[in-house]
Formats: C-alpha cells, sequence, structure tokens
C-alpha cells in the first residue's frame, strides 16, 4: 500500500465518521409535529416579536387614549348595572380593533407570502409533499397564537383602564356584555389573520396579498361609507353587512363602521365562511400549482 | 432507485423536459449533465413533487415522492435556488425541518457539525454567503440520513475544502448503497465525482451510460507525434479512416490509430520517433459534442 492509498483510506474514514449518525434517524410526519414546526417558524422570526409587539403597543395605547378621552368628558349620568358598565369598558378595548385588525391580516399574510419570497416554501413542501397538513397546520398557528395573544392584550387593556374610568372596570358578574365580546374580538382577530395567510397562499406576492387584505378588510367598509344613505343605495349597506371588519364589528361592538347590524350568529358565520373561503381558495391554489 | 418514465413538463408554450426517462441506480454516483435550460433542475423538482409533470411519472424506490409519509428520512433533496427563510437563523431552520418528522435535536446538532456550520448556526441565514447557504441546504438534506440524495449543483460556491468534502461524501454515500443524483454543469467536477452520466440537452435525454463509456464514444483517440521525418511518417499512417494534421515542420496530430501501431508503423520504416504522445479525449470534449447545437443560451465566438 503507497503512501497515496493511506492518505485516501484515511480520508474515507474521516467521511464515514463524520456522516454517520449516532443512531439511525427514524420518524414520520403527523399533524402534531407539523403544528410544533409550524410553531418553530412562526417563533423564530423576529417579524413575529416585531408585530406581536406592535398588537400590544397599539392595542393597549388606544384603549388608554379612549379611556381618558370618556373620562374627560365627565359623566352624565352614573352607570346603573353592569351592563351599562361594560358597554363603555369593553368599547373602550375592543374599539382598538379598529387599528390592531390590519396587523392581524399582516401578521397571517407575511408569514405565508414570506416563505414564497425567500425559497422556503420549497423546504416546507419537500418535507411534507402533501401540502395541505402543513398549510393547515400554518393556519392554526397563526390563528391560535392571535386568539391567545389577543386574550392577554385585553386583559392588559382592561387592567390599565379600569383605574381611568369614573364607572369602574370590566364587570365580569354579567358575561354576555364583558367575556363574549372580548372572546368574539379575539376570536375576529384569529379569523382575519388566517385569512390572510389564506390569500398569501392565494396570491403568494407579498405586497399584492397585503394589498388585497388590507383593502377587504380597512378599505372596504370606508368606501361603503361614501354612498348616500338613501333607499336608493340601502342594498350596498344590506350587502357591506357581510364585509369581514363590518361582520366582525357586529359580533363585539354591537355597531359595524358601515353597513347594517347583524346579529351574532349571522356574523360569526359570515367571519367563518371568509376565512373558510381564503383557506379553501389557498388549499386549490397551493395543491394544483407548482412551487 | 429513482425511475423516471417518459416525464415532460411545458410551462406556458415553453417545453422544459421532454419525454425524459432514465433509471438512478443504488450504489453509484449518477451525474445530471447539461447546459442551463437543459432541464436538470426541473427534472429534479419533478422527482420531489415541486413541480407536477405534464405527462410521464416518476418514482422513488417505487413510490411517488407526494405520496412518501416519511420523505425527509427517505430522500435528501438540495434544491439549485435557496430554500432557506432570510431571516431565520441556521439552526432554527434546521430546528424547523426537523421537527416536521420528530427528527431529534442531537440530529440537528450533529449535522451541523458534519458540514461545519457550527460557527455561523446562530447567524441569520439571509447573511449567508453562497458557500455557507450551500452547506445549510446539504445540512437539510442530511437530516433524515435518507437513503437518497439528490442535489442540484451541491458544489456550487463552495471554497475548495467544501468541493473536496462534497466529493467525498458523495462517493462515501454510494458505496453505502445509497442512490445518489447530482447535477453540475463543471465537468472536471463530474468526471472524478460521477460513475454513471445523463447527459440533457434542450429537455431531452442525450446520453446515458457509464461517464468512461460516453468519453470513449464521444471523443476521438489523438496521438501526438514527433519526428524528423515527419512527411514520410504522414504518408505512412494516411488511410480513409485516419486524419492526420501537421501542426510544424516535425509534428503530426494523428486520430485514428493507437499508438501502439504508430509506433509500429514508425519501427516497421524505419522512421526516428522523438514523441509519441496518446491523448484520451477529455468528458470536457464528450460534452462539448454531445450538447454542441442543444445550447439554448450560445454565446458568440470572440
Amino acid at each position: 500500500m503507497n503512501t497515496a492509498t493511506v492518505q485516501k483510506t484515511k480520508q474515507d474514514q474521516r467521511v464515514s465518521e463524520r456522516t454517520k449518525t449516532s443512531e439511525p434517524v427514524r420518524g414520520s410526519v403527523n399533524f402534531p409535529r407539523l403544528v410544533r414546526a409550524e410553531w418553530i417558524k412562526f417563533t423564530t422570526l423576529r417579524s413575529t416579536w416585531w408585530s406581536l409587539a406592535l398588537v400590544a403597543a397599539v392595542s393597549v395605547g388606544l384603549s388608554l387614549l379612549q379611556a381618558s378621552a370618556i373620562a374627560s368628558f365627565g359623566d352624565e349620568e352614573q352607570a346603573s348595572d353592569a351592563a351599562a358598565v361594560n358597554q363603555t369598558a369593553v368599547m373602550v378595548i375592543v374599539f382598538a380593533t379598529v387599528l390592531t385588525q390590519l396587523l392581524a391580516v399582516i401578521i397571517g399574510t407575511i408569514n405565508v407570502t414570506g416563505e414564497y419570497s425567500t425559497g422556503m416554501i420549497r423546504s416546507t413542501l419537500t418535507a411534507e409533499p402533501r401540502r395541505l397538513p402543513s398549510m393547515l397546520a400554518k393556519a392554526l398557528v397563526v390563528g391560535g397564537t392571535l386568539f391567545l395573544f389577543s386574550l392577554v392584550v385585553f386583559a392588559l387593556a382592561a387592567l390599565v383602564t379600569a383605574p381611568i374610568l369614573t364607572d369602574g372596570g370590566v364587570d365580569l358578574t354579567d358575561p354576555d356584555t364583558s367575556v363574549m365580546p372580548l372572546l368574539g374580538a379575539a376570536l375576529y382577530l384569529a379569523l382575519i389573520a388566517i385569512m390572510g395567510a389564506g390569500l398569501g397562499y392565494i396570491i403568494r406576492n407579498g405586497p399584492g396579498a397585503l394589498a388585497m387584505g388590507i383593502g377587504l378588510v380597512f378599505v372596504a367598509p370606508v368606501i361603503v361609507l361614501f354612498f348616500p344613505a338613501t333607499p336608493d343605495f340601502e342594498w350596498v349597506f344590506d350587502l357591506a353587512a357581510y364585509l369581514p371588519s363590518n361582520a366582525g364589528q357586529s359580533l363585539f361592538m354591537g355597531e359595524p363602521m358601515s353597513g347594517t347590524l347583524l346579529e351574532t350568529w349571522p356574523a360569526l358565520l359570515t367571519l367563518i365562511a371568509w376565512t373558510a373561503a381564503a383557506i379553501i381558495g389557498g388549499a386549490a391554489v397551493v395543491k394544483s400549482r407548482d412551487a | 432507485m429513482i425511475v423516471a418514465e417518459h416525464l415532460s413538463k411545458t410551462f406556458g408554450a415553453k417545453r422544459a423536459v421532454t419525454d425524459v426517462s432514465f433509471t438512478v441506480a443504488p450504489g453509484k454516483v449518477t451525474g445530471f449533465l447539461g447546459p442551463n435550460g437543459a432541464g436538470k433542475s426541473t427534472t429534479m423538482r419533478m422527482i420531489v413533487g415541486l413541480d407536477r409533470p405534464s405527462a410521464g411519472r416518476v418514482t422513488v424506490d417505487g413510490r411517488d415522492y407526494r405520496r412518501l409519509s416519511s420523505p425527509l428520512t427517505e430522500v435528501g433533496v438540495l434544491l439549485d435556488a435557496k430554500a432557506v427563510h432570510t431571516g431565520r437563523t441556521a439552526r432554527d431552520h434546521l430546528r424547523a425541518m426537523a421537527a416536521t418528522h420528530g427528527i431529534p435535536r442531537t440530529r440537528v446538532d450533529e449535522v451541523i457539525e458534519i458540514t461545519g456550520l457550527g460557527s455561523v448556526a446562530k447567524k441569520r441565514a439571509g447573511g449567508f454567503s453562497l458557500g455557507m447557504g450551500q452547506r445549510l441546504g446539504i445540512a437539510a438534506a442530511l437530516l433524515g440520513d435518507p437513503h437518497t440524495l439528490i442535489l442540484d449543483e451541491p458544489v456550487n460556491g463552495l471554497d475548495p475544502e467544501g468541493v473536496m468534502w462534497v466529493r467525498r461524501f458523495v462517493r462515501h454515500a454510494a458505496s453505502e448503497g445509497k442512490t445518489v443524483l447530482l447535477s453540475s454543469h463543471l465537468m472536471s467536477e463530474m468526471s472524478m465525482t460521477a460513475d454513471h452520466l445523463i447527459v440533457l440537452g434542450r429537455g431531452r435525454v442525450l446520453a446515458d451510460a457509464p461517464l468512461p463509456e460516453i468519453v470513449e464514444q464521444w471523443t476521438s483517440m489523438k496521438v501526438t507525434v514527433r519526428s524528423p521525418k515527419a512527411s514520410e511518417l504522414a504518408e505512412r499512417v494516411a488511410r480513409d479512416d485516419v486524419s492526420v494534421t501537421r501542426s510544424s515542420d516535425d509534428l503530426l496530430e494523428v486520430t485514428g490509430l493507437t499508438a501502439a501501431t504508430i509506433g509500429d508503423l514508425a519501427a516497421e520504416h524505419r522512421i526516428p520517433l522523438h514523441e509519441l504522445t496518446p491523448s484520451t479525449g477529455t468528458l470536457e470534449d464528450a460534452y462539448l459534442r454531445l450538447t454542441g447545437d442543444e445550447v439554448e443560451y450560445k454565446t458568440k465566438d470572440i
């Protein structure tokens, strides 16, 4: 054996040492694992933390401003019961969703379009070539996080606004006017975040998907306000009630920005329908188009 | 084992891959060779289910990649374009990939060590050099310790140490009985790494044979002869199937005869020889002849 061969054998040994696994790697894909992977992906991006911090800051900040404004008007009459107290106390908190809904859409959207713009989607889809489970796992992580995080932020806003409001903070003795609207608002933010993710899968392009999402949630209800409130245009307001943000506000504020007020169930179903439509549309695109 | 049967892919009116069939056998390194736009990457993307074939089918170990329940432990993929979120650290990327299959964190540390990423594992991938990005891609391909490796341009951007490492690594994987398919446009790399070649040109298979066979079939043996009696020798060796070019007074280049035959002829006719150098063709020569008309993006001669 000459030196060259010895050298070569040594190298080969080193390679085998370096590539060998301590134990055979096993494992297969299942839904809980995909959720875990999506959770890791979600929490390991700085943009996630920035957006969530912004949601908290905007939400609590707006609630404080609103509470101070109401307190400074002075009270015409003392609220008589829990429902009346909550009408102000809860409104002060959920009012901030007018802005945080935008952040919810953005969080959902960029979580998907970021994968497309960076090429990460190719890693995601080669690890889970059936595609739909990974998509649903992402929707679950985005929606679940937004729901729980919103509840925490609302609780924080309730704590800091309570001392300012003359009638006191949220009164939990009447859950119908306290807990339910807060849950509704958190669910609303979760659902439109998922809708944003669905739009991301449909459009893929970040700016395009964001324009679509923000247009639908924020711009469309404003445009409706420009229509004159005459019987001729009543159909516009009836239809506008089913825009995602109007339906959401019917659900937890009792008064949509534009459009007629929807009852609780139609409002909730409208939101679920928008979310489902975006996710089903996204699924159809993800399944059929090349990545 | 990767089996492609009559694979075709069209993007709109453009035919990227046309009726491509081949088998990539385990236990050896199969090279995918072809000019830019020949369909190498598209074919690889079809193998791993990123692109849906317009016609035909491709299987890995008899199964459609899209139906695998544990793709990472069966097939390791490195795609040409970057496939990593730029805002995430290398380690977090690998952790997320591993989590989809319940691959333990110890394995993540292992592939980081194997690919030499240790010092940058906590840095965000957006700041990686081409070579580091390539190492990260290879690390991801190794996560599941798969028995099939599909590597698109694995040495692209790597430093010499990395190139050597990839070369040894794929040779070693093949020696363990794994199926290895790698593409490269670097012929020197291919000639050192691959056992078997599939040459693509404009989306078609131009050749599919062991590397030595391709070189032999597509190049001709050339012998350089130096002799003071070059003109006499030229007459002696002249035959229909032999071509002789005289580049200077005493120098001949003979194609179509072996060095031995030329030497014997010279001895027979008492022609002194000062040099007799056989040169086999290179893969590069073979490649250029194979793909000569199939290059989509042709440069102009200067």
